[in-house]
């Protein structure tokens, strides 16, 4: 693509300015025979309009590499490359060479477990990974349909059964037994209970799947941004959560931690140059927004530590240990206006201490 | 007794519809997104949502359904989902901690796979600056071959809008991928700075 800089590149001549847009526009069909023929009478004299011409032909065709993957990169003449065949390929035209994405099969089962009338694009983007898993999971969905109806059946025959029986014990709820998570931004597993939501500033929220090797960007409005599902885990009596968020703008990045069932509900707050534990200003404390913070709730079985960084923010002791339900992170922006303002999320981590 | 709901369509048609148009859309969606995976999502949703319209025997898909106002259809969905996910990642976004990796499946043995990979990144950062619309009317040209006739129905949009918005794509998409690659074309053209996309085309649909 470069040019050869032993040849003296061409010079624009006073009308090449005007017919650039018709010049841009020749290999795309869209101009009409007469103005196609002005810009043809124009190019015979002009090597500066030639070169720009070869140099749209040549974005047209890159851009359509790119659309289609390596698969269609064209290799040897151009006549025969995916790029022109998509080019060429309007109205009924040849296919490209590349494998399905999706089968009838995919689309039905897909169509099966989406909600009726779903607006999904008015979700949040979904990461890569619980994409794959989604597709993944589309593929069993039969499998897993015939299992749920299996289910289904089990619970409704016992139900018939139980209701003959003198007593039924209603059945515990089962705590999987702790491990230390970590993940390099908020993510999995979350709490899908929509009654966490009351947990978290009266806010939806958003569950979200932590990819690989990814970091958490969030801005705008108040918006949780994950609720680690705290309460289906055995924690230990001594643990900590920590995350690392970064200010950019007038933000405000939240940690919270929730027990609904006794109405305690505790959050650290940090916004550039100031921070607080459940809206009680921290003297001690700033967050700067020229780099990382680390955002820390330590607890030592009913007693409760909060950190920013290193500063000790406050500490509440509870009447016996903690067992949260939900833990939160979230960011707002001060001013809904506020261009470029974020919160950056990273490395989040419940571990036994 | 007759029956009066609509005999849905069948699945034949809608296969056949499937196989036809699926490369090209996710080439598209793709395009105004600039990720494979969200594309691919994305388009999935569209064919959900088409086959819910073709199980009503709605628009297009009446009695005898138009293979190309079918197509228009699902471009013009894609397009509406797309802009709306755009809106969406200006609040949440997921970014590698890894150097950038452009989305290219790696093949062993392509001797030009480093310029590639390049290209590609360059290419899809240039895509992401302008404007979904501008955008829009490029890809569909480029993906689908359409004129600007067929461009202004799928966008509701009149054909010299179409016109005016391909043009100004292109020159704007060559701007901004010489910017990204030097060696992709000539930096030196005395219109570069005239049609550089303005800074709020950057902010409207740059991902964090």
């Amino acid at each position: 693509m470069s040019m050869n800089s032993h040849t003296p590149a061409p010079t624009p001549t006073p009308l090449c300015a005007a017919f650039e847009p018709q010049v841009a526009l020749l290999s795309s069909g869209m101009l009409e025979a007469d103005e196609a023929a002005a810009v043809h009478e124009h190019l015979a004299t002009c090597a500066y309009c030639q070169l720009q011409l070869h140099e749209y032909q040549r974005l047209r065709e890159d851009t359509l590499r790119l659309l289609f993957g390596s698969e269609d990169m064209p290799a040897q003449s151009h006549s025969n490359s995916g790029t022109q065949r998509a080019l060429n390929g309007a109205a009924g035209g040849a296919t490209l060479d590349r494998p399905a994405y999706f089968t009838l099969a995919d689309i039905l089962q897909a169509s099966a477990e989406a909600p009726p009338e779903a607006d999904e694009p008015r979700q949040a983007p979904r990461p890569p990974e619980a994409r794959r898993q989604r597709r993944l999971l589309t593929s069993l969905g039969a499998i897993a349909a015939v299992l749920l109806l299996a289910v289904l059946t089990a619970s409704l025959f016992s139900a018939f059964l139980g209701s003959r029986s003198p007593a039924v014990e209603p059945t515990p709820t089962i705590q999987r037994p702790f491990v230390p998570y970590f993940a390099a931004a908020p993510g999995s597993p979350c709490d899908t209970n929509p009654q966490a939501s009351t947990l978290w500033s009266q806010d939806k929220g958003t569950c979200l799947t932590n990819p690989p090797r990814t970091r958490l960007v969030s801005q705008g409005h108040l918006l949780a941004v994950m609720r680690w599902d705290a309460g289906t885990y055995q924690l230990p009596q001594n643990y900590k959560i920590s995350v690392q968020v970064t200010l950019e703008g007038p933000t405000t990045a939240k940690l919270q931690m929730d027990d609904d069932s006794r109405s305690i509900g505790h959050v650290i707050a940090c916004s550039p140059n100031h921070c607080d534990l459940d809206g009680q200003s921290s003297a001690a404390c700033a967050c700067a927004t020229s780099g990382p913070l680390t955002l820390i709730i330590s607890v030592n079985g009913a007693s409760e530590r909060f950190y920013v960084g290193s500063t000790l923010l406050g500490s509440v002791t509870e009447a016996s240990p903690l067992h949260p339900d939900s833990i939160g992170l979230g960011v707002t922006a001060s001013d809904p206006s506020a261009q470029g303002a974020q919160a950056v999320f990273a490395n989040f981590a419940v571990t036994a201490t | 007794m007759p029956d009066s709901a609509p005999a849905p369509l069948p699945a034949a048609l809608f296969a056949e519809m499937l196989e036809r148009t699926q490369v090209r859309l996710v080439g598209f969606a793709r395009g105004l997104i600039g990720n494979s995976e969200d594309a691919r999502d994305l388009v999935q949703d569209v064919y959900v949502e088409a086959l819910r319209q073709a199980q009503r025997r709605g628009p297009p898909f009446g009695p005898q359904p138009d293979p190309a106002a079918v197509d228009r259809w699902l471009y013009a969905v894609t397009y509406h989902r797309a802009v709306s996910l755009l809106r969406h990642r200006r609040v949440i976004a997921w970014q590698p901690l890894d150097a950038a990796m452009p989305e290219v499946e790696r093949r062993s043995g392509s001797p030009s796979f480093e310029e590639y990979v390049v290209e590609s990144a360059a290419l899809q950062s240039a895509l992401a600056r302008l404007e979904p619309e501008d955008a829009a009317c490029l890809l569909l040209n480029l993906v689908q071959g359409y004129s600007a006739g067929e461009i202004a129905r799928t966008l509701e949009i009149t054909p010299e809008a179409a016109r005016k918005r391909t043009s100004r794509a292109l020159q704007r998409l060559r701007v901004a991928y010489s910017q990204q690659n030097p060696t992709s074309t000539d930096p030196s053209s005395p219109h570069t700075q005239q049609t550089a996309a303005p800074p709020s085309a950057v902010q409207k649909r740059g991902a964090q």
